[in-house]
């Protein structure tokens, strides 16, 4: 089944490239099914979650749906498949994303529809694969599948700047990404497990000593997912990344890529390196808590309102990285409180994963009617264009963490959750979220009140298209905002396994 | 009925591939006479190197040299100058499948360029070929060296076969006069070795090193002067005929100068099995200790110094020949750091070494043959004349792209693994410095690639569509296979070399 959600987008990819690319709309008929039909999958094994056998072998322990067979036997690196409330949220998320992303496009996208849907599918494929796998060879092939589709899609289809933001984007991640592997090699070789299984390895080197090399091992696993978060100071691919891709990519680099990041350090540094972690938290928070509140300033001093969000992704992902750090210091001690700081740390990976998505589209919503991002150059847009602007105003107040919206459930258990490990130095963190609401309030203010101009008289208000995509992650945001219950459940197991472990490194 | 295998002969059947090109060869030059019709003898030159690799399956087949090689001592044949392990048969196949690919990409070119010598140009493929083929096949370091000088000899010429162009020209002599030092150099190493061990046996000599032979007893296992200087011969013959650094002087100007074919066929071929020789020689016969941790070192800072200056060099090139010289030269450096590893873990060193070769090969002739039908086409051998072909033949740039991508080292292609096993090997030896090194001028190679990809996706062009032929849209796709393929269904390659690492010592 989760193969199937993975190739299934590849499959298609295939397909298409035997299709004429005159053929616009059958190519996104076949991209809507290719991303379609894994969603549906994946809702099938929503409703199977509860019921599905919770695999007790030791390559794949808590896990459900796994699949397991021999790849390069020599070396034990097997096709190991299967999730946990991590990966399966991630995997619920960016199946939504996809065909929305692909509806995104359509009409958007006017030049070469032929490649840009295929490369579309290809990311599809690789996202997905690094949510559901659990051995590290097949965890790199798909984590670098995601990169080269990227690079084009924004280096082709994007703005201005757009092969500078690429490159950038792509050598970033390339870096972070080889040292990374080096740094699992290592892993591999020095406890002699002779498997690349990420639990199996797990179990072994979370008894490693804290030395020279397990730390350069840990911070060059570290790195090569904080780059992809991004946490600061390896944040500052994103802005270019954003502000020069098309829209439905924005919201794909947000929604789902930054979160392979996340997704990677819940299930690969910190579970294999928790006595390092533990020992490092202090600088990890340090580096977080810049990033909110460095990133809330940055945002407010933009004059583009699509930089303005990208940096916005900043901010809150450091909320992550602040959850994290206090739950690889806190477990040692406490358990209980641990499991706090992490799942309100993870679902503020998930809430953002929802949020800035609609917020990247609502940008693109403005753009496309007006052609510019230039906040001094928006206003009253209120008046002009109602709807459209009340969809902004709902998803800048989500954003900005208003209670009763999913953004804001996760950052006040971060917060909750860090204090015991970290004191008033929270405070710090509560002043970015604070900033970030001032420049929300501030960017409406500009854009959505005050008169009308006359330029942009008789722009036409939002179509089925745009309903269509906002209608569900509207709903969603809602939803968790109010009953985020079925998440935290599905997040609990993985985070008791995953604190009990990181329990374990600090004695 | 009759059974096979007692009616023929072990020490025929284990030199069958050799037989088997050698006849070619003959075969061709005869034929080559009578025949005016040279495009059709061209097949006969593909026909009996695809013969020659499928008989490598039947050599390894044999029972009595499997056995041997089960019990974990190879068969030696020919007055123990020849032998059948794991090791031979792997070198062979990869050799051979090298030639196929150049003879399959080549042919256009040949036709056009080369009316002249038109069979001459895939005999001296042959000779080469075969000269490879003894070079990895032998436990002798007399075997080793006239296999050397077989494939060097007739590689001058083929650098130098464009006789009018004088570019060719200087390639042809430059890498004659500079390979005639290295092969001196090289052989004067072998003579001190003998002279200290009184013996040209590779295994032979490693019993003699760690004390058993009648000149090292005396001095005890140590290294003396002679030893050393011998040593050091060694490395500047091998370090020149695979271009590490700093014997890398004369590859840019070869690879830029000899005809783009010629280029595809050095730039895969030689450097295999030199890295092949050199495993053979300091694995099988300086493998003991207190020499491995010198030579160990000594290669590992080679390595280091390949990759970096190779990779920077590269980011400054605008001829995409020599581009590519410079790349090879980094690719070099990325296996000598599994040659280093060799000497301290020598089997994953040895596999991350073979599955690499095998790697880089099929890769850079997948790049090659697009750059050998540019050059045909219109002698485009500019970074910018790569400009929109996206557009303008989409196969060769998506396959081009794929190829770096794989040289790079991203999966999910050949290249990756073939990364990824070196890391191991590194990691496993201790040489974490080097994996990190090697990481960091990965990511140092993607400029000059980069720059490549970005004209022929980004940049537009007039020029019209390129007809594809036939032979380089099939060297191309045999590649692209290669690349994925080699990636997926790893386990019988890397357990292949596995055991091919293990009968080495």
């Amino acid at each position: 089944m989760l193969s199937l959600i993975i190739f299934v987008p590849l499959v298609f990819a295939l397909v298409m490239l035997f299709v004429p690319k005159t053929q616009e709309r059958l190519l996104y008929w076949l991209a809507g099914i290719g991303t379609l039909i894994p969603f549906v999958l994946a809702l099938v094994l929503a409703a199977q979650w509860p019921t599905a056998e919770v695999s007790t072998a030791p390559y794949a322990q808590g896990m459900r749906f796994v699949t397991h067979v021999p790849w390069i036997d020599a070396i034990g690196v097997h096709y190991t498949l299967g999730v946990d409330g991590f990966g399966f949220t991630m995997i619920l998320l960016s199946t939504l994303l996809f065909p929305l992303a692909v509806l995104a496009s359509y009409k958007y996208i006017k030049d070469r529809v032929k490649d840009y849907l295929i490369l579309l599918l290809i990311l599809a494929t690789g996202t997905n694969g690094v949510f559901a796998t659990l051995d590290f060879m097949l965890f790199y092939v798909f984590w670098e599948i995601v990169l080269l589709p990227m690079y084009f899609l924004i280096g082709i289809w994007g703005g201005e700047r757009r092969e500078y933001a690429a490159i950038k984007f792509f050598l970033y991640t390339l870096i972070g990404s080889t040292i990374m592997l080096v740094g699992a090699i290592y892993l591999y070789v020095v406890t002699g497990v002779g498997t690349f299984n990420l639990l199996q390895m797990a179990a072994a080197t979370a008894k490693l000593p804290v030395t020279g090399l397990t730390t350069f091992a840990f911070f060059a696993l570290l790195v090569g997912f904080a780059v992809k978060v991004p946490m600061f100071p390896f944040h500052t691919w994103l802005p270019d990344a954003h502000v020069e891709a098309p829209t439905p990519i924005s919201m794909l680099l947000a929604g789902i890529l930054l979160k392979l990041g996340s997704y990677a350090m819940v299930r690969i540094s910190h579970p294999m390196l928790p006595q390092v972690a533990a020992r490092y938290a202090d600088l990890v928070f340090v580096f977080g808590v810049i990033g909110i509140v460095y990133a809330a300033l940055a945002a407010m001093a933009q004059k583009d309102f699509k930089k303005q969000v990208a940096y916005s992704s900043v901010n809150h992902m450091g909320f992550f990285i602040m959850a994290l750090a206090a739950a690889s210091k806190l477990a040692p001690q406490s358990p209980e409180l641990a499991q706090v700081a992490l799942q309100g740390g993870y679902f503020v990976t998930i809430a953002h994963g929802l949020i800035s998505p609609l917020f990247f589209f609502a940008v693109g919503m403005f753009y496309e009617r007006t052609h510019t991002r230039d906040l001094t150059k928006l206003g009253g847009m209120f008046l002009t264009i109602p709807v459209v602007s009340f969809a902004t105003a709902f998803v800048a107040f989500a954003n900005l963490g208003l209670p009763g919206l999913a953004g804001f459930i996760g950052e006040f258990i971060s917060l909750t959750g860090s204090y015991p490990a970290f004191g008033l130095w929270v405070l710090v963190a509560g002043a970015g979220m604070v900033i970030t609401a001032a420049w929300h309030l501030l960017t409406m203010r500009n854009v959505l009140l005050g008169e009308a101009k006359p330029e942009y008289r008789g722009l036409a208000d939002i179509t089925l298209k745009e309903k269509i995509i906002f209608a569900p992650l509207a709903v969603l945001i809602v939803l968790f905002g109010v009953y985020p219950r079925p998440i935290m459940e599905l997040l609990k197991a993985s985070v008791e396994v995953l604190t009990q472990v990181m329990g374990l490194g600090g004695m | 009925m009759l059974n096979w295998s007692q009616l023929v002969n072990p020490s025929y059947v284990a030199v069958l591939p050799h037989l088997i090109v050698t006849a070619t060869l003959l075969v061709v030059i005869l034929l080559d006479v009578w025949f005016k019709e040279k495009r059709s003898l061209v097949w006969v030159t593909l026909g009996g190197v695809v013969l020659a690799m499928l008989s490598i399956w039947y050599s390894a087949s044999d029972e009595q040299i499997r056995a041997a090689i089960a019990a974990g001592k190879p068969l030696e044949f020919w007055g123990d100058m020849i032998i059948a392990d794991g090791f031979t048969f792997f070198m062979n196949g990869v050799l051979l499948g090298i030639a196929a690919l150049v003879i399959l990409l080549s042919g256009d070119y040949v036709a056009k360029f080369l009316r002249g010598a038109h069979m001459e140009f895939y005999e001296i493929i042959l000779a080469v070929t075969l000269g490879m083929m003894f070079m990895v096949s032998s436990r002798d370091l007399l075997t080793i060296y006239i296999g050397l000088e077989l494939s060097s000899i007739s590689s001058y010429v083929l650098a130098g076969i464009l006789r009018k162009d004088p570019r060719s020209n200087e390639a042809g002599l430059k890498y004659f006069l500079t390979g005639a030092v290295a092969s001196a150099v090289l052989l004067f190493g072998l003579s001190l070795l003998f002279g200290v061990t009184g013996t040209t046996r590779l295994p032979d000599i490693a019993t003699a090193l760690a004390g058993g032979g009648p000149v090292v007893a005396a001095a005890g296992p140590a290294l003396t002067p002679l030893l050393v200087a011998g040593m050091a011969f060694l490395m500047v013959g091998f370090g020149f005929k695979i271009a590490a650094v700093p014997m890398h002087l004369w590859a840019p100007d070869v690879y830029e100068g000899a005809p783009t074919p010629v280029t595809a066929f050095f730039s895969a071929g030689p450097k295999g099995a030199a890295m092949a020789a050199i495993l053979r020689v300091f694995v099988g016969g300086l493998g003991v200790a207190p020499f491995t941790d010198k030579w160990t070192l000594i290669w590992a800072v080679a390595a280091a110094a390949s990759m970096t200056l190779g990779n920077l060099v590269a980011l400054q090139q605008t001829n995409i020949k020599r581009m590519m010289a410079y790349s090879s030269i980094a690719q070099a450096g990325y296996i000598l750091v599994g040659v280093a590893a060799s000497g301290l873990q020598s089997a994953e060193g040895i596999s991350s070494v073979l599955f690499y070769v095998m790697a880089y090969a099929v890769t850079n002739l997948g790049i090659f043959a697009v750059l050998t039908h540019m050059d045909q086409e219109g002698g485009w051998v500019e970074v910018d004349n790569y400009k929109g072909l996206a557009k303008r033949n989409p196969l060769y740039a998506w396959a081009l792209l794929l190829f770096f991508v794989s040289l790079i080292g991203i999966p999910p292609t050949v290249g990756f693994l073939g990364k990824f096993f070196l890391f191991r090997a590194a990691a496993a030896s201790g040489y974490l410095w080097l994996a990190v090194l090697m990481a960091v001028n990965s990511v140092i190679s993607v400029g000059y690639y980069y720059r490549v990809v970005k004209v022929m996706f980004l940049d537009a062009s007039d020029d019209p569509a390129l007809t594809p032929s036939t032979g380089i849209s099939a060297t191309v796709v045999l590649s692209l296979v290669g690349v994925v393929l080699l990636t997926i269904f790893a386990n019988p390659f890397v357990q292949w070399t596995a055991q091919s690492a293990a009968l080495l010592k």
